[in-house]
């Protein structure tokens, strides 16, 4: 028997109407905090009906659903203890989010436990919907998983992290909203027992859709350097300092911004680099910036590479300040290595696509996920549906259900593999 | 009373010390420290037989009339930004307050002369500068500048009006240009040219025309991990390479051009900018030149934007044009300071002042002191003693000269 034999067809149009169900559903208002985009952050009343709706459905499945103490959602259909499959993601939002980040890989996750059922296999699965993921409450990136990876420590979440809105601490939103953070290392068993972990996710770029796929199978998630550089000039006035006589801070910064480009290409192995913010002090249209700050965000799957460029563009900057009498610092925020995947979950995924027959692609994620914090634990991978022109944490943002629902059918059959 | 700088350099410490100090300068037009220096300025002219008014726009005026009816208005403005420099503006007025004192010397002088304090040049408090110049001038827009407000909410019209100020009133100042010959003042450079060329001081040719944009770049927002190079469509990079040849167009043409602020959206650490924003501030003393120079930027605005997938949009913001001040007058300058022991150095005026506004009307020229360090708005503005010696003595011989040269009919009063 080949790979695609043992392939399981579902009923694409059936899933697909079901899973753009789900998602339209949670945009509707109780769900999101704005009428415009979606507004979803850990501890507020939309996140609360999300996750109980969630766990409606997941209870109609004859799952059991349980909330650790911080509050990541877990639905298991076989007794606690047993090994398992687990799905998901996150279904918290970006600040002026879209409907699809992350609660797609929810609703995906969802309804592969349904087609599980439907099609009556012996599956043992969990689903896991973390929180905070995007950072919009607290301004921590993956903070549900890193709980869950206890990659966090008792005082980030007593003192540090603070609330974006009100500045009050995670502890204290935590106990309001009826957690129990105290026992926040009991958060870990979420990651126990489980054999593979497999997160859908949108792509948030646009090469499947330039190339005309519909899923990508992730074969590593990119490690990351963030950074800052700060440079000191001279603030002149505009109108009396001949350009001779400048010492333009932000100048230098678009020189920095330039050679950015530059390293990023010329390292190669899809490493990219991204000025996002950029501050001028004083910041007035008649004097000449005197300090300017650009943050850096280099990133790639080889490490050696996206590490070079954040030390080569550190060094350029020393190089273009001193050329301009400035000075210039580089300040690192924080960095993290790749992420590979599993390669025997890769492999399953890679046959579930082909005998799915979809246009697919083994591809790194430039992003950040929560997969990043479960492979310490499991082994992993991930797979992308593409969005339309790449747009994501937006309220444009756009997926197509008849995509996901093929991603549905290439996880089930993957799971089905794995469990054999 | 002969001419002395001592005693100019003695009132620019006095007023420092009632009016300043080492935190600098607190004369924010429209404040209490303001008036204080106000006081300060009538106390000295008290001594001198002059007529002192202020009138609807709140500048303060003293008058010594000659016989032949006209007079050379010399002067300057009192009020500073907050925590300024002890010379911006307080150097032209104590340097003029001197050249009343000998004027008043003169018996029965053929004309007359007028020192004025114009009321906020500096605009520190509302946000619009020359305001009692402008309104003497006639370009002052009572209704433009009536609901201005201040950091702490308050209106413009009212707070002038706790001053004396009736705003709507405020263009009768216009009255004030009849019988004006000529004007001078005398202001530190706020800039770097003269020091760094080892002078004193200079003749002001004009003031430098200014075009303000906003240039707008527009890209597509992306996922900074997620997005190839290139596949981006990077806003910044567009604005970045923007400003470095914008600085080569300064060059080209020899004038200024900054990029002060930039500001991409959504502006966060992980998204590639779709959309940038730049504040763009050119300035040349040649009109011909200032067009070319903001053809030539809004020309690299979009090469570049092309290069990056982008676009480029040029929104203006301000037009001046530029302002060349009166030649004789530019002339008796450039003789003064040379014969005061300076060099001899022509330079045009980036920053603007009340003197702009007169020239739309009158025959002027401005001297400057240099400045060093070569920063202005800021307590540590300075000038070095000898070079203000040598600015006040040439901005001395510049009104005596100017004196004769209307004393001869050369610079008729305005009717």
């Amino acid at each position: 028997m080949t790979a695609t034999d043992t392939h399981l067809a579902i009923d694409r149009e059936r899933s697909r109407r079901r899973i753009a169900d789900a998602v339209a559903r949670l945009t509707e208002p109780g769900y999101t905090r704005s009428g415009t985009a979606i507004c979803r952050y850990a501890y507020t009343p939309e996140y609360r009906r999300t996750l109980d709706w969630f766990t409606g459905q997941l209870r109609d499945l004859g799952f059991e659903t349980w909330e650790d103490p911080v509050g990541t959602l877990v639905a298991q259909n076989v007794p606690r203890g047993t090994p398992v499959f687990a799905l998901g993601s996150h279904c918290d939002s970006n600040r002026n989010g879209g409907p699809w980040d992350g609660t797609l890989g929810v609703v995906i996750a969802l309804e592969v436990c349904r087609l599980a059922r439907e099609h009556g296999l012996e599956l043992p699965l969990r689903l896991i919907s973390f929180l905070e993921e995007e950072g919009s409450g607290f301004g921590q990136m993956l903070l549900g998983s890193r709980i869950c990876a206890q990659r966090v420590e008792e005082a980030d979440l007593r003192e540090r992290f603070r609330a974006v809105d009100d500045g009050r601490s995670f502890w204290e939103h935590a106990e309001e909203a009826g957690h129990e953070p105290a026992r926040w290392r009991e958060a870990s068993a979420v990651l126990d027992d489980i054999r593979a972990w497999i997160e859908c996710h949108i792509e948030q770029g646009r090469v499947l859709q330039d190339a005309g796929e519909c899923i990508g199978v992730v074969e590593a998630i990119a490690g990351y350097v963030h950074a800052d550089i700060e440079i000191d000039g001279r603030a002149d006035h505009a109108g009396a300092t001949p350009m001779g006589s400048r010492v333009d801070a932000l100048l230098v910064a678009a020189e920095v911004a330039l050679e950015l480009e530059h390293l990023a290409g010329a390292a190669g192995r899809g490493t990219v680099g991204t000025i996002g913010e950029i501050e001028a002090d004083p910041g007035l249209v008649n004097v000449v910036p005197g300090r300017v700050r650009v943050s850096l965000d280099i990133r790639g799957t080889h490490e050696p590479a996206f590490r070079g460029v954040a030390r080569d563009i550190a060094a350029f900057a020393r190089r273009a300040a001193a050329a301009r009498g400035a000075s210039a610092r580089y300040a690192e925020r924080q960095s993290i290595p790749p992420t590979p995947m599993g390669a025997e979950v890769l492999e399953a995924l890679d046959r579930a696509a082909a005998g799915a027959g979809a246009p697919y692609r083994r591809m790194p994620s430039g992003a950040a996920h929560d997969t990043m914090c479960v492979a310490d634990r499991a082994p992993c991978a991930m797979l992308f549906v593409p969005c339309r022109d790449g747009i994501s944490h937006a309220p444009e943002e756009d997926a197509d259900p008849r995509d996901a629902a093929i991603a549905a059918e290439v996880l089930l059959n993957a799971v089905v593999r794995l469990a054999r | 009373m002969a001419f002395d700088v001592d005693r100019v350099l003695g009132d620019l410490r006095e007023l420092a010390r009632r009016t300043g100090g080492p935190a600098g300068a607190r004369r924010v037009c429209w404040t209490d420290g303001w008036a204080d220096a106000r006081a300060f300025l009538r106390e000295r002219l008290e001594e001198l037989p002059v007529a002192v008014d202020v009138d609807e726009a709140g500048n303060l005026w003293a008058e010594r009339e000659g016989t032949a009816g006209g007079a050379v208005v010399v002067g300057s403005h009192v009020d500073s930004v907050p925590a300024g420099g002890w010379l911006d503006g307080a150097l032209g007025v104590l340097a003029a307050l001197e050249c009343l004192r000998e004027h008043a010397e003169t018996e029965r002088p053929a004309v007359g002369m007028r020192l004025v304090d114009w009321a906020d040049e500096e605009g520190a408090r509302f946000g619009r500068s020359l305001f009692g110049s402008s309104a003497c001038a006639g370009t002052l827009d009572p209704d433009a500048v009536r609901d201005l407000r201040d950091a702490g909410g308050e209106r413009l019209e009212d707070v002038v009006a706790r001053h004396g100020v009736r705003l709507d009133r405020a263009p009768h100042a216009q009255a004030r240009l009849r019988g004006i010959r000529a004007y001078l003042e005398l202001h530190i450079e706020q800039g770097p040219v003269l020091s760094s060329e080892g002078l004193a001081a200079g003749a002001v040719v004009g003031m430098f025309g200014v075009e303000r944009h906003h240039v707008v770049f527009t890209g597509q927002t992306a996922h900074a991990g997620a997005t190839p190079m290139r596949e981006r469509r990077d806003a910044f990079a567009a604005a970045a390479r923007s400003a470095l040849a914008i600085r080569e167009v300064a060059i080209a043409h020899g004038g200024v051009c900054t990029v002060g602020a930039a500001r991409c959206e959504p502006g966060v650490v992980t998204a590639v900018a779709g959309r940038c924003e730049m504040l763009l501030d050119q300035r040349h003393i040649d009109a011909a030149a200032l067009a070319a120079m903001r053809a030539d930027a809004a020309q690299a605005c979009a090469r570049a934007a092309a290069e990056f997938g982008c676009e480029a949009e040029l929104r203006h913001v301000l037009s001046i044009p530029p302002i060349a001040f009166d030649p004789r007058l530019v002339a008796v300058a450039r003789e003064a300071v040379a014969a005061a022991g300076g060099g001899d150095r022509e330079l045009p005026s980036g920053p603007l002042h009340d003197a702009a506004e007169m020239a739309r009307h009158v025959p002027t020229a401005m001297l400057f002191s240099s400045s060093s360090p070569p920063v202005s708005h800021t307590r540590e503005e300075d000038t070095p003693e000898p070079d203000l010696r040598l600015a006040i003595d040439a901005f001395g011989r510049a009104v005596r000269r100017t004196l004769e040269l209307a004393g001869a009919g050369e610079l008729p009063p305005r009717p």
